[in-house]
């Protein structure tokens, strides 16, 4: 019942293969988009690459979701299964966020201490390196 | 299930499943809610739930990268990631899932043997996935990079922990080439992990200098600094003028310290010559003498001639002791501060390195591509059950089920790929 | 998956010996009524278990360091009888375990959601029934692993059910069986709400539209979408701290920090981190614990009341906004654990919104009792304490709510008190009440309604006398197995040792239950189809229904709480009743 139904909102079976194939080559350009992204200027300010980034990869994700998931021709049932999932994501992730900037904020002093190096030492080239003998 | 999907089946209500050798004595009308198949929808839940846990890892992710010590996280180079090969996995994860949708539309049509080849298309580009992700794996385990502390090479800090890891692991390295040397004594040592004399040469230059220098030195600036450079020469992550300088500085240092001590071996030597003279005078005139006072008189002069000779004699091998270290390390300054690629690298070894966030990028790096994984080679096992139905349009629903899996698969892919090795 | 649903396997006449018999009927059961009551007695048998550990733990408490009788000779020779500290949070730690995740969630959700969810909706099985075998065989590993830690050197895991790292993290082997046993629990779980939300989807019998449905069926709905989603969340904790401790990576432990054997860990983590995933789960299951018990309650009070339930529309809207806000409030575990403070502050605002749908709740309750000619059947009277308990564990909730008060309450016995009003004297209440009134759809006879009757009151006088008091000693901090150390708590000691005798008395009135349990499966007057009068549509086919569930197509006409129907000569109406 179901895929005759879905097949009847189809547009013909061949134009159907057009779009999938279609849908592929946004998928390649879009890959090939956030690579350039990642080695573009872009990158120079982080979080304009970062947020590039993943708006290309939501783009690919609703490419796929939409055409070979085949929700673009189902009914309204998607919007009861999908947009709770994508909320219940988001809530999770979101509330993590604020004890990430919490742990940059309060460093304790123990945890500095035996933090990894930061690569960007606070030593510039002005300082001399002090001998080793006296 | 199948039932369901003939066309002429078009009430509201779908008929309820049969039940074969039945003890139902009536078949139960549905009103479903939603027009599609009970499998297809098991399958939107169950994606809605592997949602949920793919979140809980990308989330686990976000916190530790973005919650690591500023200007910490380690760059591709560093863990050994290509960019590249991440695009063509996801190139490949793409292909195949056109593939598993082609799959689906031909067994619609009723093409069982296109649908099988298309699925068999499918398969392969899955096992090519895994195969890339294994060789990438492979190369990372290669050089010591996964997680697990005691036998992981990635340390966070070039701190005293490293330092005695690296002696360890040399010390280790050296006892096994002499082992083998012991073993195939007549044949010339071919190890993988450089010439034993190399290693000697990292051991007394590198290594027992810094925990010298370490053990020595008042300032912490100096302890800090030779214990990157260290970590430095055994792995460099970019160049570093700091360490560089700190070398280069140290070199000359070395080098005038050498030279001054080679002056006072100049001045001890002749010392020792004078002494030595005057004891064998001494030893020539006893020798002659017959008087016996004046005989223990020379005996006297005798015991104190040979205990000022012994002093420097002494004194000798002091400098010379100092001597040694200062060679070896600037030998070792010489042969190895041209080696760009750092030593492990240059000679096949697998010392511990010193890469900032290293641990935690691994964690969350074998994390997440290890369940995307074992995800795939879920899908993977689901088309060989697959493949061996007849794919006509009867097996179409079950077709797009694992199909909706496996799109779930590649998004999950699609967003790890930037994530992971973009960022 | 689909091919699943195509047949149903389980013949229960098949023929053979009778182990054959035996294997074909309750092993590879496939049928709902069978799995739902192989989780009833399982967990029944896991309850029992769990209420040892409590009474151990209050032998503790009254007695501190005295000679546990048999126990104590058994396990502690040695010391002469005494448990040793790490032994009582071994207790504590396997109580709540056992409690949680091998008692109340399996008999909620396996065993009243396997059982009634298809005799409601009127299916013939479950829409995949032997993903529904599956779900019971994974309880399986789940008690082998707990089974397995109760033998280890250590006892078993001793974490706290929390399991916080980094203390987890250097526990023994027993911690790491537990988190597996945990995975399974979880695995179990997600077949089961999968499968549930699926035959409640789809599945329905014509006329049952989703406003005609039972609370029970409501209430296992939503529960069963939380358990879809927050439990997805928990697993990949519990991966991840495995792979701590097992692989040695550091997702949960800051730098610098050794384990076991004085190995540094790799580090880098957070132990934050595992708060949040684990309540981002843990705080939902308290719902999960409570909607089911909530639903099967509005059923059982609407009929004891021949009255309509009062408000069902908003009782389904306030157990949809309680499993929706249930999602955005598992910070108020973690007030006191460093959190952002913000975000704290957030967690609190949107704790006190449960209140809201809560407080619904309990009027719509006692507004279909209003005015009702109230039945007090045993069932009835476990439904009434069920409300009247929830509404004590509720405000107390409200109090903790807030973080200034919870950070001078936290980890002290208020909030013990707190916990074991909604899920002891709540669920726990309502689950009881619902044995007592499906008893007769599932074994076809009644259970003896005096001894029921002497189990309530026994049950709801010790209960009290047990958790009451708690609520006295927000002073005493809990998970410390001797409090008398500090010297201002050891006037608490009396009230501990009343608190203690009314534990094992509540413990020794449950064996009544079994006597009318076992004795009524076989002595029982038999039931017809229909002994409490009720609407639902179980009660239209025989006690107990065979292998298909109906004999005639059920088609539902209304609501599932028409009773005093003035359109009706009887006072009650069933939903297939054709007017």
């Amino acid at each position: 019942m179901i895929e005759t139904k879905s097949v009847d909102r189809d547009p013909s079976e061949k134009s159907n293969t057009k779009v999938f194939v279609l849908v592929f080559l946004m998928l390649c350009v879009l890959t090939a988009l956030s690579f350039w992204v990642a080695n573009s200027y872009l990158m120079e300010n982080k979080v304009v690459g970062w947020a590039a980034m993943m708006m290309v990869s939501v783009a690919k994700a609703m490419l796929v979701i939409l055409f070979f998931m085949h929700l673009w021709w189902e009914r309204a049932w998607k919007y009861v299964l999908t947009i709770p999932a994508l909320f219940m994501g988001l809530l999770l992730v979101l509330l993590l966020v604020p004890d990430v900037g919490y742990r940059y904020l309060t460093y304790s002093k123990d945890r500095r201490e035996n933090a990894p190096e930061p690569v960007v030492s606070e030593l510039t080239e002005g300082d001399s390196v002090i001998p080793i003998s006296d | 299930m199948n039932s369901k999907a003939s066309p002429s089946d078009s009430t509201k209500i779908a008929k309820g499943d049969k039940d074969e050798g039945s003890h139902t004595h009536i078949e139960l009308k549905y009103q479903p809610a939603v027009p599609v198949p009970k499998g297809k929808l098991a399958v939107w839940l169950f994606l809605s739930t592997e949602i949920m846990f793919f979140t809980a890892l990308i989330g686990t992710y976000i916190v530790l990268r973005f919650g690591a010590p500023e200007g910490t996280w380690p760059t591709p180079e560093d863990v050994r990631v290509l960019e590249w090969l991440g695009a063509v996995n996801t190139f490949v994860l793409i292909c195949s899932s056109v593939t598993v949708v082609f799959g689906m539309e031909a067994a619609k049509q009723n093409h069982p043997g296109k649908a099988k080849k298309w699925l068999l298309a499918t398969f392969v580009l899955g096992c090519g996935f895994l195969g890339i992700k294994a060789y990438e794996y492979n190369s990372k385990f290669e050089h010591g990079i996964h997680p697990g502390t005691p036998r992981s090479l990635l340390y966070d800090r070039a701190d005293l922990n490293y330092l005695s890891a690296v002696k360890a692991n040399l010390d280790a390295e050296i006892l096994k080439i002499e082992k083998k040397k012991t073993a195939l004594a007549s044949e010339s040592v071919h190890s993988h992990g450089g010439g034993e004399k190399d290693l000697i040469l990292i051991r007394a230059g590198l290594v027992q200098w810094t925990q010298k220098t370490v053990g020595e030195t008042e300032s912490p600036m100096v302890r800090q600094l030779v214990l990157e450079s260290l970590a430095h020469q055994i792995n460099p992550r970019r160049p570093n003028p700091r360490v560089e300088t700190y070398l280069a500085n140290e070199a000359a240092d070395v080098k005038n310290q050498i030279a001054e001590l080679l002056g006072q071996q100049e001045v001890v030597d002749e010392d020792v010559r004078q002494l030595q003279e005057r004891v064998n005078a001494i030893t020539k005139e006893l020798g002659l003498e017959q008087d016996e006072t004046k005989k223990s008189n020379i005996e006297i002069r005798l015991a104190t001639a040979t205990d000022e000779s012994k002093a420097a004699a002494t004194r000798s091998t002091e400098v010379v002791d100092l001597l040694a270290p200062l060679e070896s390390r600037i030998a070792a300054y010489q042969q190895f501060n041209q080696i760009h690629d750092g030593l492990n690298e240059h000679f096949h070894l697998r010392l511990p390195m010193v890469i900032p966030s290293g641990n935690t990028w691994a964690n969350t790096y074998f994390l997440m591509t290890g369940f995307h994984a074992l995800h795939v080679l879920g899908g993977l096992i689901a088309f060989i059950v697959l493949m061996t139905f007849r794919l006509d349009s009867s097996k179409a629903g079950l077709m797009e089920n694992v199909g909706l899996y496996w799109h779930f698969v590649d998004i999950v892919w699609i967003f790890l790929f930037p994530l992971l090795y973009l960022f | 998956m689909a091919e699943v649903s195509v047949k149903n396997s389980i013949a229960p006449d098949r023929k053979g010996n009778v182990v054959s018999r035996f294997v074909w009927t309750y092993v590879f059961a496939t049928d709902h009524k069978v799995i739902g009551l192989q989780f009833l007695f399982s967990s029944l048998i896991w309850f029992f278990v769990g209420g040892f550990l409590a009474l151990a733990v209050r032998w503790q408490l009254a007695w501190p360091w005295s000679d546990m009788p048999i126990f104590g000779h058994l396990l502690f020779a040695e010391s002469g009888g005494q448990m040793s500290p790490g032994f009582y949070n071994m207790l504590f730690t396997m109580h709540a375990t056992i409690m949680i995740f091998f008692v109340i969630i399996p008999i909620l959700a396996g065993a009243f959601g396997n059982y009634l969810i298809p005799l409601m909706v009127g299916a013939e099985d479950m829409a995949f029934p032997r993903l529904n075998m599956m779900s019971y065989w994974f309880m399986w590993p789940a008690f082998a692993c707990i089974t397995l830690s109760f033998f280890m050197p250590e006892y078993g895991a001793s974490a706290g059910w929390t399991s916080y790292p980094p203390l987890s993290v250097f526990q023994g082997d027993a911690q790491s069986l537990w988190l597996l046993a945990m995975v399974f629990v979880g695995i179990s779980s997600m077949m089961g709400s999968i499968n549930y939300l699926t035959t409640i989807i789809q599945m329905r019998a014509p006329g049952m539209t989703m406003f005609r449905m039972p609370m029970t069926v409501w209430g296992m709905f939503i529960t069963a979408i939380m358990q879809a989603f927050a439990l997805p969340v928990l697993t990949a904790a519990l991966l991840m701290q495995l792979s701590d401790r097992i692989l040695m990576t550091g997702f949960f432990l800051p730098e610098n920090i050794a384990i076991n054997n004085g190995v540094a860990s790799s580090g880098g983590g957070q132990v934050l981190l595992w708060q949040h995933l684990f309540w981002f789960y843990s705080h939902p299951a308290v719902y999960i614990m409570i909607l089911p018990a909530m639903g099967m309650v509005s059923d059982i009070i609407s009929c004891f009341s021949r009255k309509p339930l009062f408000g069902y529309r908003p009782m389904v809207y306030s157990i949809t906004s309680i499993a929706g806000l249930g999602f955005i409030v598992w910070g108020h575990h973690m007030f006191i654990s460093g959190m952002n403070h913000t975000l704290a502050m957030s967690f609190m605002v949107s704790t006190m919104l449960i209140a809201l749908p809560s407080g619904i709740k309990v009027f719509n309750w006692i507004g279909t009792l209003w005015g009702g000619k109230l039945q007090l059947t045993t069932p009835m009277l476990f439904c009434v304490g069920f409300v009247s308990m929830f509404v004590i564990g509720g405000l107390s909730g409200i109090v903790m709510s807030a973080p200034p008060v919870d950070i001078v309450i936290h980890d002290t016995y208020y909030i013990v008190a707190h916990l074991h009003y909604v899920l002891f004297a709540s669920s726990v209440l309502g689950v009881l009440g619902a044995i007592y009134f499906w008893f007769p759809k599932m074994f076809g006879r009644m259970m003896n309604e005096k001894l029921g009757k002497i189990h309530f009151f026994l049950t709801f006088v010790f209960l009290n006398g047990t958790f009451f008091p708690m609520h006295f000693l927000s002073q005493m901090p809990r998970r410390v197995a001797d409090p008398y150390i500090y010297e201002g708590l050891k006037d608490l000691l009396p009230l501990n040792q009343f608190m203690t005798i009314c534990a094992i008395g509540m413990g020794l009135t449950q064996l009544i239950f079994v006597a009318n349990f076992f004795g009524s499966m076989f002595f029982g007057p038999k039931a017809g189809r229909n002994p409490w009068n009720a609407n639902t549509l179980e009660w239209t086919t025989a006690s107990p229904p065979p292998h298909g569930n109906f004999d005639v197509q059920p088609i539902v006409r209304r609501g599932p709480y028409e009773y005093s129907h003035p359109d009706t000569e009887g006072d009650y109406y069933p939903q297939t009743e054709t007017s």
